[in-house]
Protein backbone atom coordinates (compact mmCIF):
# COMPACT_ATOMS: atom_id res chain seq x y z
CA UNK A 1 0.00 0.00 0.00
CA UNK A 2 1.32 3.50 -0.47
CA UNK A 3 0.91 5.92 2.20
CA UNK A 4 2.49 8.72 0.66
CA UNK A 5 -0.72 11.00 0.29
CA UNK A 6 -0.88 11.45 4.08
CA UNK A 7 -4.49 10.45 6.13
CA UNK A 8 -7.69 10.24 5.14
CA UNK A 9 -8.67 11.96 7.76
CA UNK A 10 -7.42 13.38 11.51
CA UNK A 11 -9.00 12.92 14.59
CA UNK A 12 -8.73 16.43 16.72
CA UNK A 13 -9.30 16.89 20.23
CA UNK A 14 -9.62 20.69 20.99
CA UNK A 15 -10.33 20.40 24.60
CA UNK A 16 -10.00 17.18 27.38
CA UNK A 17 -12.44 19.06 29.50
CA UNK A 18 -15.62 17.67 29.92
CA UNK A 19 -18.81 18.48 31.81
CA UNK A 20 -19.73 14.92 32.05
CA UNK A 21 -17.71 12.07 33.70
CA UNK A 22 -18.22 9.22 31.64
CA UNK A 23 -16.99 6.07 33.44
CA UNK A 24 -15.33 5.08 30.44
CA UNK A 25 -13.49 8.20 29.24
CA UNK A 26 -10.45 7.76 27.25
CA UNK A 27 -9.22 10.46 28.57
CA UNK A 28 -8.37 10.11 31.72
CA UNK A 29 -8.57 13.58 33.58
CA UNK A 30 -11.20 15.94 33.26
CA UNK A 31 -10.93 19.65 33.15
CA UNK A 32 -7.00 19.24 32.97
CA UNK A 33 -5.28 21.86 33.78
CA UNK A 34 -2.46 21.37 31.31
CA UNK A 35 -2.99 24.08 28.51
CA UNK A 36 -4.54 22.90 25.74
CA UNK A 37 -3.74 24.54 22.72
CA UNK A 38 -4.60 28.26 21.45
CA UNK A 39 -7.28 27.81 18.48
CA UNK A 40 -4.76 29.07 15.94
CA UNK A 41 -2.54 26.61 16.53
CA UNK A 42 -5.05 23.87 14.97
CA UNK A 43 -6.09 26.09 12.38
CA UNK A 44 -2.44 26.35 11.57
CA UNK A 45 -2.10 22.56 11.45
CA UNK A 46 -5.05 21.96 9.55
CA UNK A 47 -3.59 24.14 6.90
CA UNK A 48 -0.09 22.50 6.84
CA UNK A 49 -2.27 19.10 6.50
CA UNK A 50 -4.26 20.07 3.51
CA UNK A 51 -0.91 21.13 1.57
CA UNK A 52 1.43 18.28 2.65
CA UNK A 53 -1.79 15.49 2.50
CA UNK A 54 -3.42 15.32 -0.73
CA UNK A 55 -5.62 12.61 0.51
CA UNK A 56 -6.73 14.56 3.41
CA UNK A 57 -10.42 15.32 2.98
CA UNK A 58 -12.40 15.43 6.36
CA UNK A 59 -11.40 16.29 10.16
CA UNK A 60 -13.43 15.12 13.26
CA UNK A 61 -13.45 17.26 16.62
CA UNK A 62 -14.04 15.94 19.73
CA UNK A 63 -12.94 15.77 23.06
CA UNK A 64 -13.58 16.20 26.37
CA UNK A 65 -16.95 18.19 25.32
CA UNK A 66 -15.29 20.38 22.27
CA UNK A 67 -18.60 22.52 23.28
CA UNK A 68 -16.42 23.44 26.41
CA UNK A 69 -14.71 25.49 23.91
CA UNK A 70 -17.62 26.93 22.17
CA UNK A 71 -16.70 30.06 20.56
CA UNK A 72 -13.14 28.34 19.34
CA UNK A 73 -15.27 25.36 18.27
CA UNK A 74 -17.01 27.36 16.01
CA UNK A 75 -14.41 29.09 14.42
CA UNK A 76 -12.43 25.85 13.78
CA UNK A 77 -15.43 24.30 11.58
CA UNK A 78 -15.98 27.26 10.04
CA UNK A 79 -12.16 27.45 8.91
CA UNK A 80 -11.85 23.15 8.15
CA UNK A 81 -14.75 24.48 5.73
CA UNK A 82 -12.86 27.46 4.11
CA UNK A 83 -10.40 24.65 3.46
CA UNK A 84 -12.88 22.70 1.64
CA UNK A 85 -12.28 19.86 4.33
CA UNK A 86 -15.75 17.80 6.11
CA UNK A 87 -15.89 18.19 9.17
CA UNK A 88 -17.95 16.37 12.09
CA UNK A 89 -17.81 16.48 15.92
CA UNK A 90 -18.65 14.18 18.43
CA UNK A 91 -20.62 15.32 21.53
CA UNK A 92 -22.25 14.63 24.36
CA UNK A 93 -25.36 16.80 23.04
CA UNK A 94 -25.95 18.30 26.24
CA UNK A 95 -24.39 21.81 25.80
CA UNK A 96 -25.98 22.93 22.31
CA UNK A 97 -28.68 25.67 22.48
CA UNK A 98 -30.35 27.11 19.44
CA UNK A 99 -28.23 29.73 19.03
CA UNK A 100 -25.36 27.70 18.46
CA UNK A 101 -27.12 25.93 15.27
CA UNK A 102 -26.16 28.18 12.49
CA UNK A 103 -22.17 27.83 13.86
CA UNK A 104 -22.66 24.18 13.40
CA UNK A 105 -24.13 24.18 9.79
CA UNK A 106 -21.40 23.52 8.16
CA UNK A 107 -20.90 20.02 9.67
CA UNK A 108 -21.17 16.79 8.21
CA UNK A 109 -22.60 14.72 11.17
CA UNK A 110 -22.68 15.49 14.54
CA UNK A 111 -22.22 12.33 16.35
CA UNK A 112 -24.26 12.09 19.65
CA UNK A 113 -22.91 9.78 22.96
CA UNK A 114 -26.03 8.14 23.79
CA UNK A 115 -25.39 4.64 26.39
CA UNK A 116 -28.82 3.66 27.16
CA UNK A 117 -32.56 3.57 25.84
CA UNK A 118 -33.22 5.38 29.30
CA UNK A 119 -31.77 7.86 31.88
CA UNK A 120 -31.15 5.50 34.71
CA UNK A 121 -28.58 3.67 32.50
CA UNK A 122 -26.96 6.49 30.62
CA UNK A 123 -27.06 9.06 33.53
CA UNK A 124 -25.47 6.16 35.75
CA UNK A 125 -22.57 5.52 32.87
CA UNK A 126 -21.97 9.56 31.66
CA UNK A 127 -21.62 10.29 35.69
CA UNK A 128 -24.41 13.16 35.58
CA UNK A 129 -28.18 13.31 36.16
CA UNK A 130 -29.88 14.92 33.51
CA UNK A 131 -27.35 14.27 30.63
CA UNK A 132 -30.11 11.59 28.73
CA UNK A 133 -32.70 14.11 28.93
CA UNK A 134 -30.47 17.26 27.64
CA UNK A 135 -28.94 14.84 24.99
CA UNK A 136 -32.59 13.80 23.80
CA UNK A 137 -33.66 17.26 23.52
CA UNK A 138 -31.02 18.50 21.66
CA UNK A 139 -31.06 15.34 19.36
CA UNK A 140 -34.78 16.42 18.69
CA UNK A 141 -33.50 19.95 18.18
CA UNK A 142 -30.81 19.05 15.56
CA UNK A 143 -32.94 16.47 13.50
CA UNK A 144 -35.83 19.20 13.08
CA UNK A 145 -33.28 21.45 12.03
CA UNK A 146 -31.44 19.31 9.25
CA UNK A 147 -28.58 17.96 10.87
CA UNK A 148 -26.84 14.64 10.02
CA UNK A 149 -27.56 13.11 13.54
CA UNK A 150 -25.30 9.80 14.48
CA UNK A 151 -25.97 8.70 17.74
CA UNK A 152 -23.34 6.15 19.13
CA UNK A 153 -23.30 3.87 21.99
CA UNK A 154 -20.83 2.31 23.75
CA UNK A 155 -21.99 -1.23 25.00
CA UNK A 156 -20.90 -2.52 28.42
CA UNK A 157 -21.79 -6.01 29.97
CA UNK A 158 -24.42 -3.87 32.16
CA UNK A 159 -26.52 -1.91 28.79
CA UNK A 160 -26.09 -4.07 25.93
CA UNK A 161 -29.45 -5.40 26.71
CA UNK A 162 -30.78 -1.56 25.49
CA UNK A 163 -28.94 -1.74 22.05
CA UNK A 164 -32.30 -2.56 20.62
CA UNK A 165 -34.55 -0.26 22.29
CA UNK A 166 -32.31 2.71 21.45
CA UNK A 167 -32.07 1.38 18.10
CA UNK A 168 -35.70 1.65 18.29
CA UNK A 169 -35.58 5.37 20.13
CA UNK A 170 -33.21 6.32 17.01
CA UNK A 171 -35.52 5.19 14.32
CA UNK A 172 -38.81 7.23 16.26
CA UNK A 173 -36.51 10.52 16.58
CA UNK A 174 -35.68 10.35 12.84
CA UNK A 175 -31.54 10.20 13.88
CA UNK A 176 -30.03 9.31 10.66
CA UNK A 177 -27.37 6.68 11.67
CA UNK A 178 -26.83 4.57 15.08
CA UNK A 179 -23.65 3.30 15.42
CA UNK A 180 -22.48 1.34 17.85
CA UNK A 181 -18.94 0.15 19.56
CA UNK A 182 -17.50 -2.10 22.67
CA UNK A 183 -16.34 -0.40 25.60
CA UNK A 184 -12.30 -0.24 24.89
CA UNK A 185 -9.76 -0.72 27.94
CA UNK A 186 -7.84 2.51 26.78
CA UNK A 187 -8.07 5.57 29.47
CA UNK A 188 -10.51 5.02 32.38
CA UNK A 189 -11.85 2.06 30.42
CA UNK A 190 -9.03 0.61 31.35
CA UNK A 191 -10.09 0.46 35.06
CA UNK A 192 -13.39 -1.49 34.42
CA UNK A 193 -12.29 -4.40 32.72
CA UNK A 194 -15.40 -6.04 34.99
CA UNK A 195 -17.93 -4.31 33.00
CA UNK A 196 -16.33 -5.48 29.09
CA UNK A 197 -18.97 -7.01 27.68
CA UNK A 198 -18.51 -10.98 26.75
CA UNK A 199 -17.28 -11.92 23.39
CA UNK A 200 -19.80 -14.23 22.52
CA UNK A 201 -22.39 -11.71 23.60
CA UNK A 202 -21.10 -9.07 21.75
CA UNK A 203 -21.05 -11.33 18.33
CA UNK A 204 -24.86 -12.11 18.76
CA UNK A 205 -25.11 -8.30 19.15
CA UNK A 206 -23.26 -7.60 16.29
CA UNK A 207 -24.77 -10.31 14.10
CA UNK A 208 -28.25 -9.00 15.22
CA UNK A 209 -27.43 -5.20 14.09
CA UNK A 210 -25.51 -6.53 10.90
CA UNK A 211 -29.24 -8.07 9.94
CA UNK A 212 -31.36 -5.08 10.53
CA UNK A 213 -28.29 -2.69 8.89
CA UNK A 214 -29.67 -4.15 5.59
CA UNK A 215 -33.80 -4.53 6.71
CA UNK A 216 -33.76 -0.81 8.54
CA UNK A 217 -31.59 0.40 5.43
CA UNK A 218 -34.64 3.18 4.47
CA UNK A 219 -35.32 4.40 7.56
CA UNK A 220 -32.02 4.28 9.76
CA UNK A 221 -27.91 3.88 8.71
CA UNK A 222 -26.30 1.23 10.94
CA UNK A 223 -23.11 1.94 11.04
CA UNK A 224 -19.72 0.75 13.25
CA UNK A 225 -16.28 1.90 14.22
CA UNK A 226 -15.95 -2.16 14.44
CA UNK A 227 -13.22 -3.46 12.62
CA UNK A 228 -14.59 -7.27 12.74
CA UNK A 229 -17.85 -6.03 11.34
CA UNK A 230 -16.33 -7.16 7.81
CA UNK A 231 -16.03 -10.87 8.97
CA UNK A 232 -20.11 -11.01 9.77
CA UNK A 233 -20.92 -8.20 7.07
CA UNK A 234 -20.67 -10.29 3.81
CA UNK A 235 -22.34 -7.86 1.51
CA UNK A 236 -20.13 -5.04 2.33
CA UNK A 237 -16.94 -7.45 2.22
CA UNK A 238 -18.37 -8.55 -1.07
CA UNK A 239 -18.13 -5.43 -2.29
CA UNK A 240 -15.16 -3.94 -1.03
CA UNK A 241 -13.06 -6.91 -2.59
CA UNK A 242 -15.06 -6.73 -5.86
CA UNK A 243 -13.99 -3.11 -6.21
CA UNK A 244 -10.96 -2.71 -4.95
CA UNK A 245 -9.54 -5.94 -4.82
CA UNK A 246 -7.94 -8.00 -1.16
CA UNK A 247 -4.95 -5.46 -1.40
CA UNK A 248 -7.18 -2.82 0.59
CA UNK A 249 -6.28 -2.22 4.00
CA UNK A 250 -9.16 -0.95 5.93
CA UNK A 251 -10.89 -2.24 9.50
CA UNK A 252 -8.52 -1.01 12.29
CA UNK A 253 -6.97 2.19 10.12
CA UNK A 254 -4.20 4.16 12.42
CA UNK A 255 -1.55 4.82 10.18
CA UNK A 256 -3.99 3.64 7.46
CA UNK A 257 -5.81 6.81 6.83
CA UNK A 258 -6.06 8.23 10.32
CA UNK A 259 -4.08 9.85 13.22
CA UNK A 260 -5.48 11.76 16.16
CA UNK A 261 -4.26 14.83 17.98
CA UNK A 262 -4.90 15.90 21.37
CA UNK A 263 -5.90 19.02 22.82
CA UNK A 264 -2.08 19.50 23.73
CA UNK A 265 -1.18 19.00 20.02
CA UNK A 266 0.77 15.33 20.79
CA UNK A 267 0.21 13.11 17.68
CA UNK A 268 -1.11 9.50 18.62
CA UNK A 269 -1.89 6.54 15.88
CA UNK A 270 -5.83 7.06 17.50
CA UNK A 271 -7.69 8.22 19.68
CA UNK A 272 -7.56 5.23 22.32
CA UNK A 273 -3.63 4.27 21.54
CA UNK A 274 -2.22 7.45 23.95
CA UNK A 275 0.41 5.37 24.77
CA UNK A 276 2.02 5.96 21.83
CA UNK A 277 2.83 9.69 21.23
CA UNK A 278 4.28 10.18 18.07
CA UNK A 279 5.61 13.48 18.05
CA UNK A 280 3.66 17.17 19.10
CA UNK A 281 2.33 19.44 15.89
CA UNK A 282 4.49 22.22 16.89
CA UNK A 283 7.40 20.59 17.32
CA UNK A 284 7.93 17.76 14.73
CA UNK A 285 7.50 17.87 10.88
CA UNK A 286 4.08 16.26 10.66
CA UNK A 287 4.85 14.68 7.13
CA UNK A 288 8.01 12.57 8.44
CA UNK A 289 5.84 11.87 11.99
CA UNK A 290 3.02 10.04 9.15
CA UNK A 291 5.75 8.43 7.01
CA UNK A 292 8.65 7.57 9.34
CA UNK A 293 6.75 6.73 12.77
CA UNK A 294 8.07 3.23 13.87
CA UNK A 295 4.89 2.51 15.32
CA UNK A 296 2.59 3.91 12.56
CA UNK A 297 4.58 1.41 9.88
CA UNK A 298 4.28 -1.17 11.98
CA UNK A 299 0.93 -0.88 12.42
CA UNK A 300 0.68 -0.63 8.40
CA UNK A 301 2.13 -3.97 8.25
CA UNK A 302 -0.46 -6.57 8.92
CA UNK A 303 2.02 -9.25 9.02
CA UNK A 304 3.28 -8.32 12.52
CA UNK A 305 -0.40 -9.15 13.78
CA UNK A 306 -0.50 -12.30 15.98
CA UNK A 307 -2.70 -14.98 17.17
CA UNK A 308 -6.15 -15.33 15.24
CA UNK A 309 -5.53 -11.83 14.24
CA UNK A 310 -2.12 -13.19 12.58
CA UNK A 311 -3.61 -15.78 10.72
CA UNK A 312 -6.80 -14.60 9.65
CA UNK A 313 -7.42 -14.69 6.05
CA UNK A 314 -9.43 -10.99 6.41
CA UNK A 315 -6.67 -9.73 8.21
CA UNK A 316 -6.15 -6.77 5.59
CA UNK A 317 -9.74 -5.77 6.09
CA UNK A 318 -10.18 -6.25 9.28
CA UNK A 319 -6.69 -6.26 11.50
CA UNK A 320 -8.97 -6.63 14.42
CA UNK A 321 -8.86 -3.36 17.06
CA UNK A 322 -5.18 -2.40 18.17
CA UNK A 323 -6.45 -0.72 21.40
CA UNK A 324 -8.03 -4.10 22.46
CA UNK A 325 -5.04 -6.48 22.11
CA UNK A 326 -2.29 -3.48 23.84
CA UNK A 327 -4.95 -2.43 26.56
CA UNK A 328 -5.51 -6.37 27.73
CA UNK A 329 -2.01 -7.80 26.40
CA UNK A 330 0.16 -4.81 26.57
CA UNK A 331 1.04 -6.06 22.98
CA UNK A 332 -0.51 -3.95 19.81
CA UNK A 333 0.07 -6.84 17.58
CA UNK A 334 -1.60 -9.59 19.99
CA UNK A 335 -5.12 -10.93 18.80
CA UNK A 336 -8.44 -9.54 19.60
CA UNK A 337 -10.54 -11.17 21.66
CA UNK A 338 -13.53 -9.93 20.14
CA UNK A 339 -12.99 -11.41 16.68
CA UNK A 340 -16.48 -12.82 15.82
CA UNK A 341 -14.91 -15.86 13.70
CA UNK A 342 -14.64 -18.25 16.77
CA UNK A 343 -18.43 -18.34 17.55
CA UNK A 344 -19.40 -18.22 13.65
CA UNK A 345 -19.76 -22.16 13.28
CA UNK A 346 -20.93 -22.99 16.87
CA UNK A 347 -24.65 -23.22 17.79
CA UNK A 348 -25.43 -20.37 19.75
CA UNK A 349 -28.98 -19.16 20.13
CA UNK A 350 -29.45 -16.70 17.94
CA UNK A 351 -31.31 -13.40 19.71
CA UNK A 352 -34.10 -11.91 18.00
CA UNK A 353 -35.02 -9.14 20.13
CA UNK A 354 -32.80 -8.17 23.39
CA UNK A 355 -35.33 -6.04 25.52
CA UNK A 356 -34.31 -3.74 28.24
CA UNK A 357 -36.39 -2.64 31.02
CA UNK A 358 -36.53 1.05 29.80
CA UNK A 359 -40.08 0.09 28.04
CA UNK A 360 -41.54 3.40 30.02
CA UNK A 361 -38.97 5.81 27.52
CA UNK B 1 1.89 0.04 -22.26
CA UNK B 2 1.10 -2.09 -19.30
CA UNK B 3 1.11 0.32 -16.07
CA UNK B 4 3.24 -0.07 -13.11
CA UNK B 5 2.02 -2.25 -10.44
CA UNK B 6 2.95 0.54 -7.98
CA UNK B 7 1.06 3.13 -9.72
CA UNK B 8 -1.87 0.27 -10.51
CA UNK B 9 -2.01 0.12 -6.87
CA UNK B 10 -1.47 4.02 -5.81
CA UNK B 11 -4.79 4.40 -8.17
CA UNK B 12 -6.49 1.47 -6.69
CA UNK B 13 -5.89 3.01 -2.59
CA UNK B 14 -6.94 6.42 -4.40
CA UNK B 15 -10.27 5.44 -5.66
CA UNK B 16 -11.07 3.63 -2.10
CA UNK B 17 -10.05 6.29 -0.21
CA UNK B 18 -12.13 8.52 -2.46
CA UNK B 19 -15.59 6.08 -2.03
CA UNK B 20 -17.76 6.11 1.22
CA UNK B 21 -17.17 2.33 1.63
CA UNK B 22 -14.05 3.50 3.29
CA UNK B 23 -15.37 5.24 5.97
CA UNK B 24 -18.19 2.42 6.24
CA UNK B 25 -15.31 0.08 6.77
CA UNK B 26 -12.88 1.73 8.96
CA UNK B 27 -12.74 2.32 12.84
CA UNK B 28 -14.87 5.74 13.00
CA UNK B 29 -18.22 5.88 12.08
CA UNK B 30 -20.85 8.25 11.81
CA UNK B 31 -22.40 7.32 8.53
CA UNK B 32 -22.70 10.91 7.45
CA UNK B 33 -22.92 11.87 3.89
CA UNK B 34 -19.37 13.25 4.06
CA UNK B 35 -18.17 9.59 4.83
Amino acid sequence: MDYTGGPLFIHVDITERCNLRCIHCRNEISNSIKKELPIEKFKNFIDKCSIIFPNFKQVFIGGGEPLIRKDELFELIAYCTKKDLKCSLNTNATLINKEDLNKLTPLSAIQVSLDGACATTHDKIRGIPGSFDKAIENIKLLVKNNFYVCVRMTLFDFNYDEVFDLLDICKKLGVNSFSWFRVLPAGKGEKIKDYSLDPKIYYLIMKELIRLKYELKDEIKIVSSEPSKIVLDASLRNEIISKYGTNIVSGCIPGHIEFFVNAFGDIYPCTMLQQFKLGNILKDNIKEVWSNSKVLNDLRNRQNLKGCCGICDLKGLCGGCRATAFGLKRDIFEEDPYCPKKFMNRKIKIINKIRSPCQSY
Amino acid sequence: MEEKESTKERRVLENYMNSSIAFENACISCGSPGD
